[in-house]
């Protein structure tokens, strides 16, 4: 537990001490809704229908965009062939990682998208839902999203094959999340979409650190 | 201190069994067979590109050989993969060390992470050593600089000291004589001396020859 403490805590002070690391995810997420809703110019009651959407499609636009840093650095400067020939097991210093990753960007995008939900017109209520589902799906985008990053981390240019490799794993959890929203917003009950997302996020946490800790070993190699 | 003059726990030897490796169509090299026993400095010549890096990548287990095997003991590595990454140290090129990490932080994260090494009851010890390992190595006043502000030199100490630090019997060490002054090289001989004084194995690919009275010394060349 406590080389999981260690590798937490030391990403977190690294995404710290590069402000801008931890800034760009956020800045894009805020301004995609924002432009979202310039070019739409829709009626307000239009907004509402499309809202859960656009703030879920900017979350999964965001983490995209930050996932690359998650063992490039640790790539670059051999600290990952570090922790694969320690004794600590990878997985749990993966799993350290993943949610330093959700820390650093998926929190920060779970607490400022339900006000944006507000801004393109959610009632309070179905901004309550926004805010459960990013909570529980975004956990998920960092998870998946390690595994693309650990299999295209060792390639030179690896960016267009992460976005090819992940999005499609992304859009289960778009499809639920943002449906979860709509259905509420509809009047039906909504137990079974949340039952669903936490299942997902219940086994892209307990499976993805063990692929990911094995891609890792291959892209090191 | 858990680095002190007696012998390390648990000794083996070595053996590279017909080790092949191909890169790009080419042999960097082929069917290279030879065993380090405990107490030995194995040092590994060659001219750039000869191959060197990746035989040592491939005695730590991080790339796999095109043919042949890594013997530790009378088996091979890939069947003892977690039992034997408790033995090595490894400075390799990248010396994963963070730029944005002060000294202490980063030899704090190498200490936490060899906690499984040899010896794992000194764990606790280990982290109360920070401080006596970053004087063996000359950089205690410096414990509060962040890595990127250190020189090339002494980014080559901070990663030496991983190796004092976790505490291990087989040293695997990339050009550990890259950027270091006099001193810096006279320490890296003294402590691979008491290194190999307590019987541990040390790998090293070095451009310079290193002067080490008493420690049993067998030259590989690549080329």
């Amino acid at each position: 537990m406590n080389v999981f403490i260690t590798i937490l805590k030391r990403d977190l002070i690294l995404a710290i001490r590069h402000r801008a690391e931890l800034l760009n995810p956020m800045l894009f997420f805020v301004l995609v809704i924002v432009l979202f809703q310039l070019g739409l110019r829709a009626k307000p009651e239009v907004l509402v229908d499309f809202a859960p959407a656009i703030v879920w499609i900017a979350a999964l636009l965001s983490a995209l965009l930050s996932l690359d840093h998650m063992f490039r650095s640790d790539m670059e400067d051999g600290a990952l062939e570090q922790m694969i020939i320690s004794t600590q097991a990878t997985s749990l210093l993966v799993l350290a990682k993943i949610i330093a990753h959700w820390i650093i960007t998926g929190l920060a995008v779970t607490l400022v998208g339900p006000l944006l939900g507000m801004m393109l017109g959610l009632s309070f209520d179905a901004t309550k839902i926004l805010f459960l589902t990013l909570l529980i799906g975004t956990p998920v985008l960092s998870a998946i999203g390690s595994i693309g990053v650990a299999l295209t981390v060792g390639l030179r240019r690896g960016g267009v094959i992460l976005s090819l490799l992940v999005l499609p794993l992304f859009v289960p959890v778009l499809i639920f999340a943002s449906q979860t929203v709509t259905t509420y917003i509809a009047g039906y009950p909504i137990a079974a979409s949340i039952s669903f997302l936490i299942a997902l996020l219940v086994l892209s946490l307990s499976l993805a650190p063990w692929a990911t800790a094995a891609a890792l070993r291959v892209s090191v190699s | 201190m858990d680095n002190s003059q007696t012998p390390y726990a648990d000794v083996n030897i070595v053996s590279a069994r017909k080790l092949s490796s191909e890169k790009q169509d080419r042999w960097l090299f082929k069917d290279i067979s030879f065993s380090i026993k405990p107490g030995q400095i194995f040092h590994i010549q060659g001219a750039n590109g000869s191959g060197k890096t990746t035989l040592l990548r491939i005695l730590c287990g991080l790339t796999r050989s095109d043919s042949g095997q890594v013997m530790w003991g009378d088996n091979p590595i890939d069947k003892q993969h977690d039992q034997y990454h408790t033995q090595i140290s490894y400075v390799g090129h990248t010396d994963g060390i963070k730029q944005d990490l002060t000294v202490e932080e980063n030899l704090h994260v190498a200490a936490v992470l060899a906690q499984g090494k040899q010896q794992n009851n000194h764990a606790s010890n280990k982290l109360a050593n920070l401080d006596a390992t970053l004087k063996q190595v000359g950089l205690y006043k410096k414990k509060l600089t962040f890595a990127h502000a250190l020189s090339a030199g002494q980014r080559r100490r901070l990663a030496l000291a991983r190796c004092l630090l976790s505490d291990t019997s087989i040293w695997i060490l990339d050009e550990p004589l890259t950027a270091l002054d006099s001193q810096g090289v006279a320490l890296v001989e003294e402590l691979l001396e008491t290194h190999t004084q307590r019987k541990g194995i040390a790998i090293v690919t070095s451009h310079q020859t290193l002067n080490i009275s008493g420690a049993h010394y067998e030259v590989l060349n690549l080329s």
